[in-house]
């Protein structure tokens, strides 16, 4: 649905993107993480046309963004909340957008209504809170109720009843079967939508797969707490098990289960006073794979 | 059509630029006809230049065209609005092209209305004196007004995508007709007839010192067709970032 082959884009001498590759299922929420500056903007602008790439290509639906018939009716987009004009009406700034399109400004009124800005929609976007510029964004993206949503930064300036709102969109959409690819820093709110992440680092590939096989890759590692602490960790090392770190009474080990330092405790008869599986989360999967 | 009604549109529900435009022209064509009919007004015999002079009045339209076009260009960058613009119409010489469609209806506006208000002064003011008489070259010189500010928008608007900055291209562009083209013009005078702001006098008329209509309007066209080039080239490969 949405393709990203050897991308590169070079601004002057700082690389963006570097050969960059990753595909996006469809009918999937994917989100698109990197650490600031990892060139996670740069990809969703080259995506729509809106930066060309140095080298490779992006296509959606088996076209660049340029070359679709009808593209804000296939791609919605929520880029960043500063592209209004000030003085214009959040229903004006639809309106605006729709007669480029030929939509019929009652579908103007109804994204208003979905995203809860029919209050607000006579008001200037100048007195716009940040949440309800996102929210006039998102208006815009579902304008032509498009198959693929790509949202950068979505829940930037939401406040937490914003962001679940946010999440209780995207998972609508998905059900509907659109393709959404979306960026984000809040780490938590992509766990818990997305069915896949991309992970990106200075312009590079770094990982693509599901959000859980990624939480589980990270070594969240096995907590063990003990009053023989250094006899437990040379035991342990004995039994080939990595002991990724250890302080006082209490030492992590790397790479195996509460099962097996459950076992080579007792078999060396030492005492455990605590044994836990730590769960890793996407955030420390990110943070293993981007530091 | 429906890129240009968006254009339009994006001019109207932005009122507040359109309004302080509008109504510096309104202010300064008022302000020059009550001058100059009241100058004649008691006067037995109106003056030969006086129906011509009220086309002139009028033609200070003209920097106000231009402005229109430059912020027709312009507005979009310094909010940011040409990344949704060219979103929703990624093939961006369209946009420019629907631009330029709006400038030109804009420009026409402004002439009109400062015509009428012009013409329509004087016309309640003395119309009724047999000596105040538009004839056929005071209508060539209104067509000629039309034609001046439509090639001003157009100009104003491909510098306005060229240089992308709001502030910048209304410097550029005022500077450039009030400071530098003088100063080019003393320095090197065998340059004067080829100079924008020459030309468009040439194209405008009406005064016997501007090079003629012939030599002006191809001049002024060069002009107007290598912004286009520029602007359409860099709009296309500009980076949105």
């Amino acid at each position: 649905m949405i393709e990203v082959e050897n991308l590169t884009k070079r601004f002057r001498k700082t690389v963006a993107v570097d050969d960059l590759s990753f595909r996006v299922r469809e009918g999937t929420i994917t989100g698109f993480l990197g650490p600031n500056g990892a060139g996670k903007t740069t990809t969703l602008r080259i995506i729509l046309g809106l930066v060309r790439p140095t080298a490779g290509r992006a296509t959606v639906m088996g076209r660049v963004y340029r070359g679709l018939d009808s593209p804000t009716r296939r791609v919605g987009a929520v880029l960043e909340a500063a592209n209004f004009h000030p003085g214009r009406s959040g229903r004006n700034h639809l309106r605006v957008l729709a007669a480029a399109t030929r939509i019929p400004r009652a579908r103007v009124e109804e994204v208003l209504a979905l995203v809860d800005l029919a209050g607000a929609a006579h008001r200037r976007v100048g007195g716009y809170s940040l949440g309800m510029r996102q929210r006039l964004s998102l208006a815009g993206a579902l304008l032509a109720d498009p198959q693929v949503l790509i949202l950068d930064e979505p829940a930037n300036g939401l406040d937490p009843q914003g962001i679940r709102w946010l999440r209780e969109l995207l998972r609508e959409l998905a059900t509907e079967g659109r393709t959404i690819l979306i960026s984000s820093h809040v780490l938590a709110e992509i766990e818990q939508v997305a069915d896949e992440v991309v992970i990106i680092h200075r312009g590079r590939f770094v990982a693509h797969s599901s959000t859980a096989e990624l939480a589980a890759r990270a070594t969240g590692g096995i907590r063990a707490r003990s009053p023989e602490a250094d006899r437990l960790r040379t035991v342990l090392k004995g039994a080939g098990i990595t002991v990724k770190s250890a302080d006082g009474d209490l030492l992590v080990a790397a790479d195996t289960t509460a099962a097996e330092v459950g076992e080579v405790a007792a078999a060396n008869g030492i005492v455990l006073h605590e044994l836990v599986a730590e769960t890793s989360t996407l955030e420390e999967a990110f943070l293993e794979l981007t530091t | 059509m429906r890129l240009v009604g968006a254009e339009l549109l994006k001019v109207a529900t932005t009122y507040r630029t359109l309004l302080g435009i509008v109504l510096a022209e309104i202010a300064i064509v008022l302000l020059g006809t009550i001058v100059t009919v009241n100058d004649v007004a008691d006067d037995p015999v109106l003056p030969e230049q006086f129906e011509r002079d009220l086309v002139g009045i009028a033609s200070t339209s003209l920097l106000f065209a231009t402005l229109l076009g430059v912020l027709i260009a312009t507005t979009e960058y310094r909010h940011g609005t040409i990344t949704l613009t060219f979103l929703t119409t990624p093939v961006r010489e369209r946009v420019l092209a629907a631009k330029t469609v709006a400038a030109l209806i804009g420009s026409a506006l402004l002439v009109l209305s400062a015509l009428v208000l012009s013409i329509g002064i004087a016309t309640a003011w003395i119309g009724d004196r047999s000596d105040f008489d538009f004839g056929s070259d005071e209508w060539e010189l209104v067509g000629r007004l039309f034609l001046g500010a439509a090639m001003v928008s157009v100009l104003g608007l491909f510098i306005g995508a060229t240089l992308t900055r709001q502030l910048g291209a209304i410097i550029l562009v005022l500077g450039w007709l009030f400071f530098a083209e003088p100063a080019l013009a003393a320095l090197l005078p065998e340059t004067e007839d080829y100079l924008v702001g020459s030309s468009l006098g040439g194209v405008l008329g009406g005064d016997a010192s501007a090079p003629s209509f012939g030599h002006s309007l191809p001049v002024f066209t060069v002009y107007v067709v290598a912004f286009a080039a520029l602007a359409t080239v860099l709009t296309r490969r500009r980076d949105i970032t």
